[in-house]
């Protein structure tokens, strides 16, 4: 971890230019991201189904672009951003609302770990020793949106921190995207609004990339392999790991964990009331 | 390591005989046989396993009745082992069991 002071070559120009910019940042990481194309991704800490699948498809076609994906480190929406650019093989930037020493949220420490040593970065304006809190979240977003040419926005509650980033977005005459999303749904009535009041309503990645005339799709995206993105306890790491995007049953996994049967069952079950990993008929499990 | 049937058989045979002593008095000789008091009785559950329980529930998509159906079968399983009381892994296996039946009961 190092510092980068406003003065600094190294310090991001795109932070400079914004309504009160940071006088000092906190950075661990590739530092060099800072200064490439950048898009924000955000989005409800409670997503939906239909929001994670869109958070992943628009990610996956934005690191194709070469954009560098942006966002809070947040549960949810920001999660799955980030999660997403590893397991391509994508470059991601971590805005924490928390110092270094004190990773928020406690639960994403795995993921903070895996951004670094991933050709991520991790930055934060805070020392580290400072926690999180209500007012730390909105100052972080305007970070997120600093450093990204736009705001892609995934699901957001009415009146959301998220409607926060947007907003700000929209100040610094930046373009917001929305995903659009159903009545029914909650977390789609912060997107819906902001599409009523001039967001862009986006459908797939070219409404997104047609505004920006530098980007091209030259990014051939590659799958990490063995990447654990996610929280899995040491316990359940063996089976997680075997469980890939590829369907496979319970007697292939005892086996190629080299454990019995019961104890296989075990695991999966837990892996699954986890939410991370899934079944499919015929007993199947693939990641969740 | 296979089993032959033999062991197998007397794996089982073992666990019945567990059931019959356990249920002596009770006026019922198997685990499928239990009713929800006999269950309170007999299906005590750790805090692991409440957890565990609540979780799935929150978050599988169980239905009311498959509780008991689980509680039933881990503790056949716990019989199985020979452990007097049920563990987490027991209730784990469970919950797979009562998912490989779903599909069978779903219309095509």
């Amino acid at each position: 971890m190092r510092v980068l002071k406003f003065d600094d070559d190294e310090f991001p120009q795109s932070l400079k230019s914004i309504q009160n910019p940071p006088s000092q940042l906190w950075v661990e990481g590739d530092v060099s991201l800072l200064s490439q194309n950048a898009i924000a991704i955000v989005g409800s800490r409670g997503c939906t189904e239909y929001g994670k699948r869109w958070c992943e498809n628009f990610t996956k076609d934005l690191l194709e672009y070469n954009l560098v994906i942006v966002s809070g480190m947040a549960i949810g929406i920001d999660t799955i951003a980030h999660n997403t650019a590893l397991k391509y093989g994508g470059k991601t930037i971590a805005v924490l609302p928390s110092g270094f020493d004190n990773v928020y949220p406690k639960r994403n420490f795995n993921l903070f770990q895996n951004i670094i040593n991933n050709g991520g970065v991790v930055v934060s304006e805070y020392s580290p020793l400072e926690e999180a809190d209500q007012e730390k979240f909105l100052e972080r977003n305007r970070l997120v949106s600093g450093l990204s040419v736009a705001t892609l926005v995934i699901e957001a509650a009415y009146r959301s921190g998220t409607s926060v980033t947007a907003n700000i977005t929209k100040s610094e005459n930046k373009e917001v995207f929305c995903v659009p999303g159903s009545l029914d749904n909650s977390k789609s009535l912060g997107t819906n609004i902001m599409i009523k009041k001039g967001a862009k309503l986006v459908t797939c990645v070219d409404d997104i990339v047609e505004n920006y005339g530098f980007l091209h799709k030259d990014n051939v995206l590659q799958e990490v392999p063995d990447l654990i993105l996610e929280d899995v306890d040491d316990e359940y790491k063996d089976v997680y790991k075997i469980i890939s995007n590829v369907p496979i049953d319970i007697n292939q996994i005892s086996k190629k964990a080299n454990i019995s049967i019961n104890e296989a069952m075990a695991k999966v079950s837990m892996l699954e009331i986890d939410g991370k990993i899934k079944r499919f008929e015929g007993s199947k499990f693939v990641r969740g | 390591m296979e089993e032959t049937s033999d062991i197998i058989k007397q794996r089982v045979n073992k666990a019945r005989k567990i059931q019959l002593d356990r249920y002596k008095y009770d006026g019922i000789i198997s685990n499928s046989e239990l009713t929800p008091s006999l269950m309170e009785k007999y299906c005590c559950l750790d805090d692991k396993c409440k957890e565990i329980l609540q979780k799935a529930f929150d978050n599988l998509n169980l239905s009311a009745r498959a509780y008991s159906k689980i509680l039933k079968v881990a503790r056949t399983i716990a019989d199985i082992e020979a452990e007097e009381n049920i563990l987490p892994k027991h209730l784990l296996e469970a919950i797979q069991y009562r998912n490989l039946d779903r599909k069978y009961w779903r219309r095509p």
